[in-house]
């Protein structure tokens, strides 16, 4: 309400009084603005080279202009559509399942009532953030290796998967091992945003609650989980506009001749061409393309958003 | 070989960027001085000490009346250089660096030596004339030298020796398997019996492995008994019959070979997690349980103490080749065994200089002082005043035991001196009196000498030698890439009996070809006939 | 008298649908942190243990055959503590910078009557998915003349457009308006309204962004790899990255290369790697949570 009444007052403003008023606005956005110029846009001219044959003798600008020729190699390529495949399969079972887990995280934390054990859950969730891939990826191995792995044979036990399934090595179950790895890895850190903006509702809010009569449950659902609304459709935004892009190293480490069918994504496959001979612009154009695929989504997103909540990133 | 290491090729090649000139570098000057100043990089092993403590350095640079300033890295050069090589910050002198593609897509970065090579080098002029394998290692397709190789020709001819535990064969009775179904018959005594003698008759893994295509230590050794001769650790598949180059992936044997061991898994011979497994995880279950048990049959490794431990390794003899006798009549093939000799002793692009160099003429002459015979030796295990190498005579010399008593000879190798990274010609009349780890390697491969014989110019392909194009070198990748995600898959699934050979075959083999098999043959039969002298 | 009774049973049975709730939401946090806690204690004992028994899965629940060799390597190496000064050093210098350039963007970007608000946006957006690649910036930054200077280790990521959109997004929605309008009318500019009224009602934000910042530059070594090669700048992160490179196991195929070095422990660094670099950067996280709790913020102000 509040917002279209002072639009209204605004637009009847000169634009002597807009100046005025907002001079100081571009100053505090000056440092930041000015950063990105030198360390982003100044540099941004590398991109010419998807359409080039790189040589060190002509230069960064130079070199011969060949179009599309990278791109097109691309996607003639027998790989283009299973890879292509793989990467969004894999992105899109990880934000179903890692993107919903901080939120839920994050509302039960906030209504543990015992402040200690709060502080204990809250502090080891996000540890895992910190281990690294290479080592994430050596516990896979050993925790749900098929003979003796202790997690694959607790799974094994209760039922939850095939008693003679090779976790490690399956094209099945290659996904589900990589987004659940994920969500255990980040529930926690990515959590740490939400719990931050649950710390803003409205203590009059909850008061006018109590007074209702509501339920702790009936808190969560009709309060605390509104707070959350503006966070949540950021993130889920930038979670779309990052859907072409998986994590290298961890789909890298975790790949064998066994699950190759589901773990062959763009950035591995980019990777094994450059192996051989280092390509520039091959993988410039690869990467440019997944860009402009995840531009797409977060643009595409986004004007969903806008239209469902009134909100977006833009 | 998957590499453990952390690399984002997207980040650091999306990169992929590009670049101008930019300065060169700024080595050089010393017109009051009487020392030639420059700059070196070295991209060194984690282990390596650093440069400015290894007095046969200082040595050979006072030799060379020259001074310089190194630089030295230790993690991820194949990220940083694209990113270095482009901006064209490069020092004058690079040691192990460089790639063969490098010259081509940084055309005009680095030096061509050949004729610095013949007027200030006369001990690379020695070993291209004496080793002519180096000269052909050397040049580009078109002729030109950027960067020397090394030869230090000590190493076996083999990589790979495959290890049975002949405890376990005494205890149970049994002889060394000399063929395809004795190794069957002797695997499945080592699965239903307690062959390591602990009371638990489920602990043995009868037969290990590690990866599969151009893998040191993966079963794709044993094709030999299929008469299919590798070289090299027949990397990506690639062999030569008869002058022809082809790849096993396609081949009739191969199917057979797949069908031997898939009925070999079905049978439980082979451990369940050996293709999930990686190399760490492969070395550890070598090396026996908790109560230091043996705990594996049959494996194949580089040498037994690495591979089994400073204990368990009595217990491990060689074996094989084995005669098939599986899906053929004995005698039918000759059992051949991998070769390779180039692989283990020579290697490309050791040393190359800047095109910006300030004064090639000097750095030229320090370059060739590592290929002198003594200096060689020192690069290779450390200086004679480092305490490393002892002099015993004119021409000979002996590796001293490790200064640091906790220490192996390997990892005092790596930590004193370049050791394999520099570059280097040992000379073959040259005697080293190696490391105890040594001795063994070379007295293992004497189960081998019969099938080595077997080599000859029809069947040695070494792709190392081998020089395309960068066009051709660009379309190879690409269509490398298509055909590997196929034939990586396929093995795999055909072995654990997920998928019918019989049934995918010749679809497999369509597509394989289809993927861009046809177009790679025809390009390494080019190169490889003009290597042999033969094109037509 | 009914009405009475009626409402009685209300509060009670939300009472015990409290209850249940109350032990629903128990049940989940104690799952949720032993499926965490597992893989954490296993980290620890790997680190411990006889690095074959580990890659063999023996080692379970408890350490086997335990030794320190893995610590010993990390601590005994005397580049640790630079490593560690150097961390520091970025950490608290560049979390500083990022917050001051971030904050005040974040604000400016989040006024609603802001005209150039979605021009510059989109300008921050675009170099999230767009960008030459590294080496045109490595050239930019030796224009600069930031090459192997501490300088570039502090300012790599200035400002990160990810967590400016959070910054954002927080303050747009957690600071209600009308304080702007009621402040305006006091003669209150932006920078004061920013400095006295917006920043301490987003301490939870501030908190989430340094634990963000803070984060970033201490697990940082690609930029330490790219544009450093002064040893004397190193961070933590490359120091240790170098140490773990030490205790890999030799690759196949060099010929020679093996020799078994310190074969059954090598892989302990990996794991011990893990908690030397983790737990000084856990310490941080109590200082922050605070802020997190309830009602620290907008209801103080308002009442």
């Amino acid at each position: 309400m509040a917002k279209s009444k002072e639009l209204q007052v605004v637009k009847k403003k000169s634009i002597g009084w807009h100046i005025q008023r907002e001079w100081q606005l571009y100053v505090m956005l000056l440092p930041a603005v000015a950063y990105i110029f030198i360390f982003c846009y100044v540099p941004m001219a590398g991109i010419q080279l998807a359409f080039k044959d790189y040589s060190y003798a002509t230069g960064l600008y130079g070199g011969k202009f060949v179009g599309f020729k990278y791109f097109i190699q691309y996607f003639t390529s027998t790989n283009f559509w299973p890879t292509l495949r793989n990467t969004f399969v894999t992105s899109l079972v990880s934000i179903a399942l890692g993107f919903p887990a901080p939120i839920i995280l994050a509302l039960v934390i906030n209504q543990l009532r015992n402040s200690k054990w709060k502080k204990v859950v809250q502090t080891t969730v996000y540890i895992p953030y910190f281990i690294s891939t290479v080592v994430l990826v050596s516990m896979l191995n050993i925790l749900l290796a098929q003979s003796n792995g202790v997690i694959s044979n607790a799974l094994k036990m209760i039922h939850l998967v095939p008693q003679n399934v090779n976790l490690l090595g399956s094209q099945k179950y290659f996904v589900w091992v990589y987004a659940i790895s994920g969500v255990w890895q980040s529930m926690g850190w990515n959590s740490i945003i939400y719990i931050a903006a649950l710390s803003s509702v409205d203590a009059e809010l909850y008061d006018a609650a109590k007074i209702d009569g509501a339920s702790r449950f009936q808190t969560v659902v009709h309060i605390e989980f509104p707070t959350l609304i503006p966070t949540i459709v950021i993130l889920l935004i930038m979670n779309m506009g990052n859907i072409l892009n998986v994590g290298f190293d961890k789909i890298y480490l975790m790949q064998n001749s066994l699950n190759l069918g589901a773990s062959q994504v763009i950035s591995t496959y980019v990777y094994t061409v450059g192996i051989k001979s280092a390509q520039f612009s091959f993988a410039t154009a690869v990467g440019l393309f997944t860009n402009v695929i995840n531009f797409i989504f977060l643009m595409g997103t986004n004007t969903i958003s806008k239209r469902l909540t009134g909100s977006g990133l833009l | 070989m998957k590499k453990i290491s952390r690399r984002d090729f997207l980040r650091g090649s999306a990169a992929a960027a590009v670049g101008t000139m930019a300065f060169g570098s700024l080595g050089m000057t010393a017109s009051a001085e009487e020392k030639v100043q420059l700059k070196g990089l070295f991209i060194s092993h984690s282990l390596t000490k650093s440069l400015d403590e290894m007095l046969w350095l200082q040595e050979i640079e006072e030799a060379a009346g020259v001074e310089i300033e190194w630089e030295q890295i230790y993690t991820d050069w194949d990220q940083v250089k694209s990113t270095r090589f482009a901006s064209g910050d490069i020092p004058d002198i690079l040691i192990n660096a460089t790639a063969d593609s490098d010259y081509a897509t940084y055309n005009g970065l680095f030096m061509e030596l050949t004729d610095l090579i013949a007027e200030y080098a006369p001990n690379i002029t020695a070993m291209f004339e004496e080793q002519p394998d180096t000269k052909v290692l050397a040049q580009t397709y078109e002729g030109e030298i950027y960067a020397t190789p090394k030869y230090q020709g000590k190493w076996p001819d083999s990589n790979t020796v495959m290890f049975i535990n002949q405890n376990w064969l005494d205890n149970l009775g049994l002889e060394a398997p000399t063929t395809l179904t004795e190794l069957k018959d002797v695997l499945i005594a080592f699965r239903d019996n307690d062959a390591n003698g602990n009371g638990d008759s489920t602990d043995e893994i009868p037969l290990d492995f590690n990866s599969w295509f151009g893998g040191a230590y993966s079963l794709t050794n044993l094709i030999g008994s299929w008469g299919i001769q590798l070289t090299n650790w027949g990397t990506d598949g690639y062999f030569a019959e008869d002058g022809e180059v082809k790849n096993y992936a396609v081949d009739e044997r191969y199917k057979n070979f797949i069908k031997y061991l898939a009925d070999l898994y079905s049978e439980g011979l082979i451990n369940v997690d050996a293709i999930t497994n990686d190399y760490s995880m492969f070395q550890s279950l070598s090396r026996g349980d908790e109560n230091g048990d043996a705990i594996v049959g049959c494996v194949m490794g580089w040498e037994e103490t690495d591979k089994f431990g400073p204990t368990l390794y009595e217990q491990y003899v060689p074996v094989g080749p084995f005669v098939n006798d599986y899906d053929v009549e004995a005698g039918t093939y000759e059992p051949h065994w991998t070769y390779d000799f180039s692989g283990l002793n020579m290697s490309s692009n050791r040393i190359c200089m800047s095109a910006a160099c300030s004064n090639p003429e000097a750095a030229m002459q320090f370059m060739d002082k590592f290929y002198e015979a003594e200096v060689s030796v020192q690069v290779l295990f450390g200086g004679i005043s480092d305490g490393c190498v002892e002099k015993t005579g004119d021409n000979s010399y002996k590796v001293l035991d490790p200064l640091d008593p906790d220490t192996d000879s390997g990892t005092w190798k790596w930590t004193s001196t370049m050791a394999d990274n520099g570059p280097m010609y040992i000379r073959d009349d040259t005697e080293i009196e190696m490391a105890q780890d040594m001795t063994y390697a070379i007295e293992e491969r004497v189960q081998y000498e019969d099938a080595m014989a077997l080599v000859d110019d029809t069947n040695y392909y070494p792709q190392m030698f081998m020089k395309y194009t960068t066009e051709d070198n660009n379309t190879m990748a690409l269509l490398q890439a298509n055909v590997t995600n196929i034939t990586d898959n396929y093995w795999a699934l055909w072995l654990t009996g997920e998928s019918n050979i019989d049934d995918d075959w010749d679809s497999y083999v369509e597509s394989v070809y289809a993927a861009g098999l046809t177009d790679i043959l025809a390009i390494r039969q080019e190169a490889f006939d003009r290597y042999r002298g033969v094109s037509e | 008298m009914a009405k009475q009774k009626m409402a009685a049973n209300k509060i009670k049975e939300r009472g015990k649908s409290d209850r249940i709730f109350n032990a629903c939401v128990l049940l989940i946090s104690i799952v949720v942190f032993l499926i965490i806690l597992y893989p954490l204690w296993f980290v620890v004992i790997a680190s411990i243990s006889n690095s074959d028994l580990v890659n063999q899965g023996k080692v379970v629940f408890l350490p086997k055959d335990i030794r320190f060799y893995g610590f010993k390597q990390i601590l005994e190496d005397s580049r640790i503590w630079t490593g560690y000064a150097n961390t520091i050093l970025y950490v608290v210098v560049g979390t500083a910078l990022n917050l001051a350039v971030t904050m005040p963007a974040a604000y400016a970007l989040s006024r609603p009557d802001f005209r150039a608000k979605n021009p510059i946006m989109m300008y921050f957006v675009f170099t999230m998915y767009f960008s030459g690649g590294l080496v045109p910036l490595y050239m930019t930054i030796s224009n600069l003349g930031l090459i192997s200077t501490r300088w570039i280790l502090i300012l790599m990521v200035l400002v990160n457009t990810y967590n400016l959109i959070i910054a954002r997004t927080f303050i747009q929605n957690s600071i209600p308006n009308d304080l702007y309008e009621a402040a305006q009318l006091d003669g209150c500019n932006h920078f004061r309204y920013f400095g006295q009224i917006v920043m301490p009602l987003s301490k939870a934000i501030i908190s989430v962004e340094l634990l963000y910042y803070a984060v970033y530059h201490w697990n940082d070594y690609f930029t330490a790899l790219m544009y450093n090669s002064n040893s004397d700048y190193e961070p933590l992160q490359m120091v240790l990255r170098r140490i773990l490179l030490l205790n890999e196991a030799f690759s196949s195929g060099n010929g020679g290369v093996q020799g078994g070095y310190a074969q059954s422990s090598a892989d302990q660094v990996k794991y011990a790697v893990i908690i030397v670099s983790t737990v000084p950067i856990l310490c941080v996280y109590p200082f922050v949570q605070k802020y997190f709790e309830q009602g620290v913020m907008v209801g103080a102000v308002k009442g």
